[in-house]
């Protein structure tokens, strides 16, 4: 079945992947995580997910919808928006997350071709 | 319970015409998706030509004016120009002597001669054209994929002191002017306060006098030409009033940025907004994006076309063919 669904995925394969976000400890709600992956120009990829209450998120793939990410090695971006000013349409949107976790990355992941429920990343502010 | 036939006539059995309807079927089948595929990639072609007419047009300019054209002007009466003001013309409207609508433009400087002194006389004041050469229709900024050719629609934002009800020809192509600082939402289509990093500019990006703001010439596209993208298509699945429009002037509507977020690759401002990503959805107004299967096409700088994967390397790959001279490596094969 694995197999299958491999050789059907012109493009690269995709494995399954979900994990917890917290900032300083506490669960982030409501986070835009990001798997690009990094090398593999046939891959499926970014993939994309958004973090619940609980902090957990799981990745969809951006071009698609279809469910995980590109097996191999990711930059991983985490970002937080809050609203911009509803009175100035092109104002900016605030970023919660610090730019190391987003627009300058220091986080990776390395996807295994089975998948992962521990892609878990614990930011500090 | 046999029904007997007359002699020397033979009908068709069920059966017969079940396998008959069946192998119709089974063709009819494999041969639909082939013509839409074959109908896919004539429109492909369609668009890709077109954009090698700007690049023929965007060279003439260069050949007559002694840079590439601007991306679109700040109002030179204010000093300090900031974000949500007034932009005047654009490089669609500048290169249109070169692509044989001689008769437009001159319309366009005849009817928009206007407060901006200064101006290159190709000027147009994006907040005082009521005219109707904003919704012209140009065969040439239709990509026939985009399902938004040919709709005349108001943009969804607008100058502070723009009238609003403004409607404009919508259009498939947008100038590449440079990677945004998503952050401090900083743009080159634009001017904040400041713009992006020097090594973040395009090609074809806003000009402002009083910034010192100029154009580019092919010298100054260090990183090579076949390696910039000068124009690149995008429309937009959803939120038609975020399309492109060949004619505004104001911020994105004819100009696009890389973001280093692969969202901003759809072809889909909704799904964009949703996925989210540092700088909200500025990015989503400033992507590129088609309606082909899989593939958005570009303008080299050199006159070539190039056709780029929606699942290009979005946060390394797409940003570096987007700058003129930010020194990035890009292996041929993206």
């Amino acid at each position: 079945m694995c197999l299958l669904a491999a050789a059907a995925g012109c493009g690269g394969s995709a494995a399954n992947v979900s994990g917890v976000v917290t900032l300083d400890g506490k669960p982030l709600e409501g986070a835009a995580v990001t798997f690009a992956p990094q090398g593999d120009k046939d891959s499926v990829g970014s993939s994309y997910g958004k973090t619940d209450a609980q902090g957990r998120y799981t990745l969809k793939t951006v071009v698609g919808d279809k469910p995980g990410a590109a097996v191999g090695k990711h930059k991983v971006s985490i970002s937080l928006t809050q609203s911009a000013d509803p009175k100035n349409p092109e104002s900016a949107a605030r970023e919660v997350v610090p730019a190391k976790y987003n627009v300058k990355t220091e986080l990776s992941c390395d996807v295994p071709s089975g998948g992962t429920d521990k892609a878990d990343f614990d930011l500090k502010k | 319970m046999t029904i007997r036939l007359p002699r020397g006539r033979r009908a068709f059995t069920l059966i017969e015409l079940l396998v008959v309807i069946a192998i119709i079927a089974i063709l009819i089948g494999l041969l639909l998706p082939a013509v839409q595929k074959v109908r896919e990639a004539a429109a492909r072609i369609k668009c890709v030509n077109n954009l090698k007419q700007l690049g023929l047009a965007i060279h003439g300019y260069h050949d007559a004016n002694g840079t590439l054209p601007h991306g679109s002007i700040l109002d030179l009466t204010q000093q300090t120009p900031t974000i949500g003001q007034r932009q005047h013309s654009n490089w669609a409207i500048a290169v249109l002597p070169f692509v044989e609508q001689g008769a437009l433009s001159a319309k366009i400087q005849a009817v928009t001669r206007n407060n901006c002194v200064g101006l290159p006389p190709d000027d147009y004041n994006d907040a005082n054209a009521s005219q109707g050469f904003v919704q012209q229709y140009l065969p040439l900024h239709v990509c026939p994929s985009d399902i938004n050719a040919n709709k005349i629609l108001e943009p969804e934002s607008k100058a502070g002191d723009d009238p609003a009800g403004r409607m404009f020809m919508t259009g498939s192509y947008r100038a590449v002017c440079g990677v945004g600082d998503v952050t401090n939402n900083k743009w080159w289509d634009t001017y904040d306060g400041a713009t992006p990093a020097g090594n973040l500019k395009g090609p074809i990006h806003v000009q402002s006098r009083a910034l010192g703001l100029k154009g580019e010439t092919m010298l100054a596209i260090q990183d090579g030409t076949s390696n910039t993208f000068m124009v690149g298509e995008y429309t937009t699945a959803t939120h038609e009033r975020r399309a492109t429009f060949w004619a505004r002037a104001y911020t994105s509507y004819s100009m696009g940025s890389a973001s280093g977020q692969a969202r901003t690759l759809l072809g889909d401002y909704d799904k964009c907004v949703a996925v989210g990503g540092t700088g909200g959805d500025n990015p989503c107004k400033r992507s590129f994006g088609s309606q082909h299967t899989g593939v958005i096409n570009f303008l080299a700088g050199d006159g070539s076309t190039k056709s780029i994967r929606t699942t290009i390397d979005a946060v390394t790959v797409f940003p570096a063919l987007c700058t003129i001279a930010g020194g990035e490596v890009v292996a041929a094969d993206y």
